[in-house]
């Protein structure tokens, strides 16, 4: 092996062959040919450092303020989850309340009174029944 | 024993007590797995600010989703996946907003030109600062599989599933890695520059 096949094979080989601790043609290489040996060594010294300066890196914060923080935020949320379904239903009824022009998806009939529609919650939720201006169309919302 | 290893064996019993509600598990879980995960976020993202937020949202949601681990893979692989998809999220939202600054600035950008070879400045004890800034300048599969190939020595079966890739794909990544990182270190040894063409 000349040292043009060694270097190409070096930029792609285990570290463990640019050591030259194994058996394979270029760590034999390595081993007989000083140029070659100090490019092996020279890239297993800079992949050493970028190992240890990764290894060295720490976050700022410390951990205890970072599972407070990660605590404060999961409390936050729980908090305003149960908010959720009523902004949603305050919302829906209001868009519908003031919609001023329905879209018609029949073409009208004489009007038939709709009938009232009883629902009853399941246990420990609430429910809103909300009457639109088209009869075929209740609303229903458990929250 | 690499690092990865160290911490699959110290939270080994604090997840699943963590799981059953032991918030005392739980804290220590997060307070082990903090360092681990932004050591990976920085691998992802570059800098030690977007690290330490990267590492505090996969915080949250350890603290939130981990009953969703059901411990059909190792812990840490888990923990790699979370580490992942909030460093892509990261990654997105910081495209996005990159996105809108590359339309304000290009004029400036287009003044500046292009950025040097950080291993022209080497200097011997600054070479852990350039190589690591070397390494930061890889795409970022391919420091993604470096770092967990030859940095931490993670197989690359695990590391393919870790990442939802094929072994081969893993390897051709990592190759690529290597060729890049080594090719721009050994560009300043003008000795074996000479010894290339023997």
């Amino acid at each position: 092996m000349n040292c043009r096949a060694a270097l190409d094979l070096m930029l792609e080989t285990e570290p463990a062959d640019l050591a030259g601790k194994t058996d394979s043609e270029l760590s034999r290489h390595i081993q007989g040919c000083a140029p070659c040996r100090a490019g092996a060594q020279r890239i297993l010294e800079a992949e050493g450092s970028l190992r240890e300066a990764l290894a060295a890196a720490a976050p700022r914060r410390t951990a205890a303020e970072a599972v407070q923080l990660a605590g404060q935020r999961q409390k936050r949320t729980r908090r305003l989850w149960p908010l959720v379904p009523l902004a949603a239903a305050a919302g829906l009824a209001g868009l519908i309340l003031t919609r001023r022009h329905p879209i018609e998806l029949v073409p009208a009939a004489s009007p038939t009174p709709s009938p009232r529609i009883a629902v009853t919650a399941p246990p420990g939720r609430s429910v809103a029944v909300l009457q639109t201006d088209n009869p075929d169309v209740v609303v229903i919302w458990f929250f | 024993m690499s690092d990865t290893r160290q911490l699959e064996t110290a939270v080994a019993d604090l997840v699943p007590r963590a799981q059953a509600g032991d918030a005392a598990a739980r804290d220590e879980l997060l307070r082990r797995c903090h360092g681990r995960v932004y050591r990976w976020a920085l691998v992802h993202t570059g800098d030690s600010d977007d690290a330490d937020d990267v590492a505090q949202e996969v915080l949250l949601r350890l603290h939130r989703y981990l009953g969703r681990y059901s411990g059909r893979s190792r812990f840490t692989t888990w923990l790699y996946q979370v580490t992942r998809n909030a460093a892509l999220g990261w990654r997105r939202r910081l495209t996005s907003r990159l996105r809108v600054t590359r339309e304000l600035t290009a004029e400036r950008v287009g003044e500046t030109g292009g950025t040097s070879d950080p291993m022209e400045r080497l200097h011997g004890s600054q070479i852990a600062e350039v190589v690591t800034a070397l390494f930061h300048r890889l795409p970022a599969r391919q420091r993604e599989v470096f770092n967990l190939a030859d940095i931490e020595g993670v197989a690359l079966v695990e590391i393919a599933e870790r990442m939802g890739l094929d072994p081969g794909t893993v390897r051709a990544h990592l190759f690529r890695a290597r060729r890049t990182l080594r090719a721009r270190i050994l560009a300043h040894h003008p000795e074996l520059a000479e010894e290339r063409g023997r």
